[in-house]
């Protein structure tokens, strides 16, 4: 069979055995996944860079202990990206009080073409999901971003599917006036 | 439309590619970091797991034990020491030479 259609956890279980090729398949699969929900976690484009980069580190570092059956791989590569996201935000806890947006998220190259209001709109759904604790944010990313369902997120965030509902609450509460701002 | 799809086209604007920068550099510098072995399933008892597991919170497990010790002494204090008649009573009731007026009125003690 192609390695290339092989399913995640197949190439997983090659991954645990050394094999670069593997990786090299999987990394270019679930990059924009990873990176996004990164992305919406940290608040400048290098550092959702660097989180991303620590994600597959750890993925080939620890993939000899992967074991088949135990999870779905995107649940399993979803709960490291979070484990990652907030080791990332602990050792930076000094840069979370201050919601700043760095120019990448307030507008690349690309955003200029959609013009500035596009911007504006982006930068303050940007500030409104980067002003929310980490975990409610979590929740929203995994929820709405990456459009898992609640027990999925509930799984990933290793919290009960009641709490998870609870933390979307409060985050929609929060949002609610952003959202109402925007309209 | 509803809140949650209110949020999930808000969201839609914070969608980024990754740069293609990040995959190479992934690609060039993951693969050649050393893989670890998975742990080996250890079972039954073993000397050297037992310590490495003791040793887990010991500031804490010394420190219980120390305030157990300080709490005993304080209580122990608190109370007194028993008195001789107390001593006599429970002396006999472990004896079990205890109830009988007539057995202990030899003995000089009478209830």
């Amino acid at each position: 069979m192609e390695l290339s259609q092989a399913t995640d956890e197949d190439l997983m279980t090659l991954v645990a055995g050394g094999d670069r090729r593997a990786f090299d398949i999987l990394a270019k699969r679930h990059l924009h996944r990873v990176y996004g929900q990164a992305r919406c976690m940290v608040k400048r484009q290098q550092d959702a860079e660097d989180v991303a980069q620590d994600v597959f580190t750890r993925l080939w570092v620890y993939g000899p202990k992967w074991k088949t059956g135990e999870a779905a791989f995107t649940t399993w590569l979803h709960h490291v990206v979070a484990n990652c996201c907030y080791d990332f935000l602990r050792k930076h806890t000094h840069d979370t009080k201050k919601v700043e947006i760095d120019e990448n998220i307030a507008g690349t190259e690309k955003d200029q073409e959609t013009g500035l209001i596009q911007r504006q709109k982006k930068e303050r759904v940007a500030r409104a999901l980067q002003a929310l604790p980490e975990r409610q944010r979590m929740a929203v990313t995994l929820c709405y971003f990456q459009e898992l369902t609640n027990p999925e997120a509930a799984k990933v965030m290793d919290i009960h599917i009641k709490a998870l509902e609870g933390l979307l609450v409060r985050a929609r509460k929060a949002l609610r006036p952003v959202l109402e701002e925007m309209r | 439309m509803t809140e949650d799809d209110k949020i999930r086209e808000k969201l839609k604007l914070l969608k980024e590619e990754p740069s293609a920068e990040l995959l190479n550099r992934i690609l060039t510098v993951v693969p050649h970091m050393a893989q670890v072995a998975p742990r080996e399933e250890m079972s039954g008892f073993s000397l050297v797991r037992f310590f490495g597991e003791f040793r887990y919170g010991l500031a804490v497990k010394f420190a219980a034990i120390g305030m157990v010790a300080v709490m005993g002494f304080c209580v122990g204090h608190l109370n007194g020491p028993v008195s001789h008649q107390d001593s006599k009573i429970i002396a006999s009731m472990l004896t079990g030479d205890f109830g009988l007026e007539d057995q202990n009125a030899e003995s000089g003690f009478v209830f």
